[in-house]
């Protein structure tokens, strides 16, 4: 049985019908193009609303805008063409990103509405009104690697803003020692490149109070040109400590992937900015409470020595296997490692100054507190403990102490450019 | 397990397992309709042989639990590029899938046609995209050659075709 060998006209006497359904599964709108010009019966099913309908979808075009931006189109090959033309060279940008915030869009509307009524409108396309995105690109400069950042744009010009400090950071919020950081997307307006030693960064996510940020490496010295530029970065200015978390378009549809998956915990309608799974996090679950620890390093803080901020949660996920209603927290006890394979005991009462009590009632606390390194030169690499919680209250106990275990967490080591 | 007749175009008479056959959405739902009835169900768009064919991947499929499903798509699946999707397309083919495909143009054709009456995506997926791969990348003589298609264009229309095209290239 030859395989490719031309049957006798077979292929001539086919319904459109079967043309439709293999059309419907090119990959690649060339190949369409192509089938439309091999004979006129397929010319008739390559060139049909169905077949182009369906390659839009996969483009993930967004068919009610090109019809407002390509006046009197008719037929959906033609609005395609008219979407190529429009957005040459960005359309792997675009699909990209398309497909990264409509995932982004769903999520929010389901599990995070302040961030969905956050995002803003767009950037006009070239030559469209209002805000064409060509101001944008005199602050970026047009390369392939900022294509998705340029894209990310026209879909969403940032968060917007009623005032300095946007609540619901898109890059997550977290409370720790009274002060609060929201990460926020910065628009086109706001952004600004900064020189930090021989690296030029385009930050494009802010917290006005902390002054944390992430940013994009548009300028660095030649050795870390190949490892770096346009890398999404955190950078330390005086200690050169830095977080690489790749290129945008990487680093963004990462981000939201987590965010689906249930990586970050929304308490109160915000992000948390630290993960509740993951290299730095560490949990387990006793008598139906969870407790899990999670771990990130401090960018913002001093450069002399290392500070790490971590977050403790604690969850009655299994009221059956407590027991009781509640329990008080009475004691914390950790274990904190060096690099130099000390380790140093820390205990004290209660958390931040506070013996709070766990119930079914209200099952969730959550705290956030700092880890550093010691001045004498250790330099800290993990920590592990316990926590000794009471059923009942301190007051009024109904049992003995125990101990909620708070297995290793491995601490998040910047890297650092010489 | 009860056994279900089905007659083909040409007047063969197959027999097949219920729990089989259900694969194909249009069989499930006469099936629904006819109840406990014994009676043969007409296939009149499929050739004996072919039906044979469908009745064979059927079988070898038929503990693939996510066949039994309606297509819907997966959580993300639907924001998945093309690529992809032909990716998981191609990846969960097994060695009887490629076995399957390697049959001359007229059997796949027939076999998407019988893919697509009888209602079974993943047979449909499976032929669609096969047939699809040998369309891709290929130029337009390199496809009239492949697919035995005689060129019908007048030189005006083929010209024309050739600008309607054009935009691919900028």
């Amino acid at each position: 049985m030859a395989l490719d060998a031309a049957p006798p006209a077979v292929a001539a006497a086919l319904p459109a019908e079967l043309y439709m359904l293999v059309f419907e599964r090119l990959d690649s709108f060339r190949d369409l193009c192509e089938c439309s010009r091999v004979c006129r019966r397929w010319r008739t099913v390559a060139d049909s609303d169905g077949v182009w309908g369906a390659m839009l979808r996969r483009r993930c075009v967004d068919v009610e805008a090109e019809r407002r931006a390509q006046a009197g189109v008719r037929g959906s090959k033609a609005i395609f063409a008219g979407w190529h033309r429009r957005y040459r060279g960005f359309t792997d940008s675009y699909t990209r990103m398309r497909r990264v915030f409509g995932r982004l869009e769903s999520w929010a509307e389901a599990n995070c509405p302040l961030l969905r009524q956050s995002l803003a409108p767009g950037l006009g396309w070239m030559g469209d009104e209002p805000m064409p995105v060509r101001e944008l690109l005199d602050v970026v400069h047009d390369s392939p690697a900022m294509r998705d950042f340029i894209m990310a744009h026209h879909l969403h010009d940032g968060q917007r803003r009623r005032s300095r400090y946007i609540e619901c950071g898109m890059f997550g919020t977290y409370e720790c020692y009274g002060q609060a950081c929201s990460l926020s997307w910065l628009s086109s307006r706001m952004l600004q490149v900064v020189a930090i030693g021989r690296f030029r960064i385009l930050v494009f996510a802010l917290c006005v109070n902390t002054q944390n940020y992430l940013s994009v490496v548009v300028g660095c010295p030649p050795e870390h040109e190949a490892a770096l530029m346009h890398h999404v970065v955190q950078l330390q200015p005086q200690s050169h400590r830095i977080e690489d978390r790749g290129l945008f378009g990487d680093f963004i549809a990462a981000y939201v992937d987590g965010l689906v998956a249930g990586r970050h915990d929304v308490c109160n309608g915000l992000i948390s900015m630290m993960p509740n799974a993951g290299p730095h996090v560490g949990s387990s679950v006793t008598r139906g409470i969870r407790t899990t620890v999670s771990a990130m390093f401090c960018f913002d803080e001093t450069p002399h020595f290392r500070v790490y901020r971590y977050q403790v949660t604690f969850e009655i996920v299994d009221p059956a296997a407590l027991g009781v209603d509640s329990v008080q927290l009475v004691s914390r006890h950790w274990l904190i490692h060096y690099s130099n394979r000390e380790y140093i005991q820390a205990e004290g009462a209660g958390v931040v100054g506070e013996f709070p009590i766990i119930s079914t009632a209200e099952p969730y606390f959550r705290y956030c507190s700092r880890m550093r390194d010691e001045p004498e030169g250790l330099v800290v690499v993990g920590f592990e403990g316990r926590f000794s919680v009471v059923p009942g209250t301190i007051d009024a106990p109904l049992g003995p102490e125990f101990s909620l275990p708070v297995p290793y967490v491995e601490l998040p080591i910047p890297m650092e450019i010489l | 397990m009860r056994l279900v007749s089905l007659v083909a175009a040409d007047g063969a008479t197959i027999s097949v397992e219920q729990d089989i056959i259900e694969q194909s959405g249009t069989i499930r739902n006469i099936l629904n309709d006819v109840g406990l009835s014994d009676a043969a169900i007409p296939v009149p768009n499929v050739s004996g042989p072919i039906l044979a064919r469908v009745i064979d991947y059927c079988r070898h499929h038929r503990n693939d639990i996510s066949r039994r499903q309606p297509q819907a798509p997966l959580l993300g699946e639907e924001n998945d590029s093309s690529d992809a999707v032909t990716q998981r397309a191609i990846s969960q083919m097994d060695e009887f899938d490629h076995d399957f495909c390697r049959v001359d143009q007229g059997t796949l054709f027939d076999l998407i046609l019988a893919a697509n009456f009888l209602d079974i995506p993943p047979l449909l997926d499976l032929v669609g995209y096969t047939v699809a791969c040998k369309m891709k990348g290929k130029s337009v003589q390199e496809m009239r050659d492949t697919f035995a298609v005689k060129n019908d264009f007048t030189p005006e229309e083929e010209k024309q075709a050739l600008e309607d095209n054009a935009w691919v290239e900028e």
